[in-house]
């Protein structure tokens, strides 16, 4: 009690010096809550934008199509599993999509486009794209219905309500097309995106791969990403059918997953320098701290007190020092990311309005997020870093001499 | 009986390039109860002597044993155990603990003894009083002039009830007066308390006081007159 008591006002005593080391170490854990709360808004963003364009929280496909992404890979009947899914996760959005590749023509000439066949319904409810239509509306239960990008439409010189061809052919035989009426037009902002993706009724599939009721994934949309592994699990437990992929979203989105990753590392490394620098300038102020009490130390040992007390007395003001510079820093972080939380980071200017990353088309407009287990976790390591730069000063504490120490001015 | 027991102490120090022979094989005995004061020019070995009785410095060569424990055998966590509970000492620097209060200065080698709280608070305020510094509790030691500081080492060394006060030069940076005053205060102590008190000094008002002083010279002792 009592070294804590001295360790207190040590502290106090030099309280400008106390106070830049606070705040070297809170605004260091500012620096650095603000990039974590950039990073994490991008990862979720990446993973929202992913799982509702081209896959889920859980994904149904079947067996190496993942791999593959044969088209004539497919599910067939697929109302059974469906039903299945849905009594799971009553309040999940089941969809079923189906992903050919092809011509889309129009009197003016051929375009290349990724058609997406959807249910209308339940895709509605998630897609970002049917948010972004510009023009028209977004696909019905028409099977000629179909949305397209902006340069698409360009490209093809259509308005809504014209009528447009896809083609394809995906076996050895012989070239299907399917007729569409245009019923919106969509601007994402990204050039991919805008130029090259189409959303449909379910029904071209039919027409194309002379399936019925034939498409590539079944996926469960639930209302948080960290349920996706436990949800992936149990479902794989209630699915029967053989011959069956079951995915969670970074299985089915491996490319995303990957890019995490990476950025994490990368980030993760700039952050131990910044660390670094911090702890080496919290060691300064130890030593000097330390230096300039070296009299009133050998004062302390030469009246009795242990030189492990007083090792101890020095580690604690390193960890005082740490603690309330961390939560000096967890504050002023969390106010400091607020406004990115709320109102966001407008990279427009620089990105256009979304730009494409492993397939995906990403919102610029670019959202922080709180991530507290890593919020927490840096902070206990500033803290833990404060108290690790106190141990080679209090070493030195237990080498003095009181009589050397009381000499020292 | 003996609290003090040096024999053929040696001690030098490396100062530049040549060695200065601080104590030349020392012999000191001293008796419980004692006034003693170690006289002599800088220079002359007395807080070299001082610091190797009270375990702040180690002898080269010669035996050192106060109040039955011989100090060459100990490590120094037993050393800093002997100074807390037998041992007071008064600086000529005062040396007091700045961010402490008065009280919390002679309080502190209270707790380091781990007294309870009551019996803490009891032994401060009347050694404070004893000291002259009834009311000054709360004064840090900025707050206070240099004899008042002085009276509160004094009760910081007194506090703990050790058997032998050390004390180097502490009337070195105080008035006539106010030395007068706290010479008084401590020869008092060794009356009233029976503590043993041994001072460095080559002031004539303590020297004028002791019941004996020990003349040093050069690192040794030249003369040794008890009144």
């Amino acid at each position: 009690m009592l070294v804590v008591k001295l360790a207190l006002r040590n502290l106090r005593r030099n309280l400008r010096r106390t106070i830049i080391t606070l705040l070297a170490i809170s605004v260091g854990l500012v620096v650095m809550l603000l990039g974590l709360c950039l990073q994490y808004g991008s990862y979720e963003e990446m993973i929202d934008s992913g799982v509702s364009q081209i896959a889920g929280h859980v994904v149904v496909q079947k067996e190496g199509y993942q791999e593959e992404r044969e088209p004539l890979m497919v599910l067939e009947n697929t109302k059974e599993l469906s039903k299945t899914l849905q009594e799971a996760f009553p309040n999940a959005t089941i969809t079923k999509r189906a992903f050919l590749g092809g011509l889309l023509t129009s009197p003016k000439g051929p375009a290349a486009a990724n058609v997406i066949a959807v249910d209308p319904k339940t895709e509605g409810k998630i897609s970002e794209f049917k948010g972004k239509l510009i023009k028209g509306e977004w696909i019905d239960d028409d099977p000629k219905s179909i949305v397209i990008g902006s340069n698409m439409a360009e490209t093809l010189g259509v308005k809504i309500g014209q009528k447009i061809v896809f083609t394809a052919q995906y076996d050895d035989t012989e070239m299907k097309s399917h007729l569409f009426r245009v019923k919106g037009i969509f601007r994402m902002g990204s050039t991919e995106a805008d130029s090259f993706i189409a959303y449909s009724n379910l029904a071209v599939v039919e027409t194309i791969l002379n399936k019925k009721d034939a498409l590539h994934q079944v996926a469960v949309h639930l209302d948080d990403v960290h349920q996706s592994k436990q949800a992936t699990s149990k479902s794989r437990g209630l699915i029967s059918q053989s011959g069956l992929d079951v995915l969670s979203w970074n299985e089915a989105l491996p490319d995303i997953e990957k890019m995490i990753q990476i950025d994490r590392q990368s980030n993760g490394l700039i952050h131990l320098v910044l660390a670094i620098i911090v702890a080496m300038g919290i060691l300064n102020t130890m030593l000097m701290s330390v230096l300039e009490r070296t009299k009133e130390l050998g004062v302390l040992l030469a009246i009795g007190m242990k030189p492990m007390q007083l090792s101890i007395m020095v580690l604690l003001e390193g960890l005082f020092i740490g603690v309330f510079g961390s939560l000096l820093g967890l504050a002023l972080g969390y106010a400091a990311c607020y406004p990115l939380v709320t109102d966001g980071l407008d990279l427009t200017a620089q990105m256009g309005e979304s730009y494409d990353a492993a397939g995906v088309t990403i919102s610029a407009m670019l959202y922080g997020a709180y991530h507290w287990p890593s919020l927490i976790q840096y902070a206990v390591l500033a803290a833990i870093f404060s108290t690790l730069s106190a141990i080679y000063p209090a070493w030195r504490i237990t080498k003095l001499k009181p009589v050397d120490a009381m000499r020292h001015h | 009986m003996s609290i003090v027991n040096v024999k053929q102490v040696k001690r030098s120090y490396q100062q530049g390039t040549h060695e200065v022979q601080a104590l030349r094989g020392v012999d000191l005995s001293i008796e419980e109860g004692e006034f003693t004061v170690l006289m002599g020019a800088s220079g002359s070995g007395k807080t070299t002597l001082l610091n190797i009785i009270g375990g702040l410095d180690t002898a080269d060569s010669g035996s050192v044993e106060v109040d039955g424990n011989h100090f060459d055998k100990l490590s120094s966590g037993e050393l800093s155990d002997i100074r807390l509970k037998r041992l007071g000492f008064v600086f000529q620097a005062y040396n007091l603990i700045p961010v402490l209060s008065a009280y919390e200065n002679a309080e502190f080698v209270l707790l380091l003894q781990g007294m309870n709280a009551a019996e803490r608070k009891e032994r401060v305020m009347s050694t404070l009083k004893a000291v002259g510094l009834e009311g000054m509790e709360h004064r840090k030691p900025s707050e206070l002039s240099g004899g008042q500081q002085q009276r509160v080492a004094v009760a910081r060394a007194i506090a703990g009830r050790p058997a032998l006060v050390l004390a180097d030069e502490p009337t070195a940076n105080l008035d006539s007066k106010t030395s007068n005053a706290l010479i008084a205060l401590m020869k008092d102590l060794n009356d009233q308390h029976n503590i043993t008190f041994l001072f460095a000094t080559h002031d004539p008002k303590v020297m004028n006081a002791a019941k004996r002083v020990v003349t040093m010279e050069d690192g040794s002792i030249i003369s040794d007159e008890s009144r």
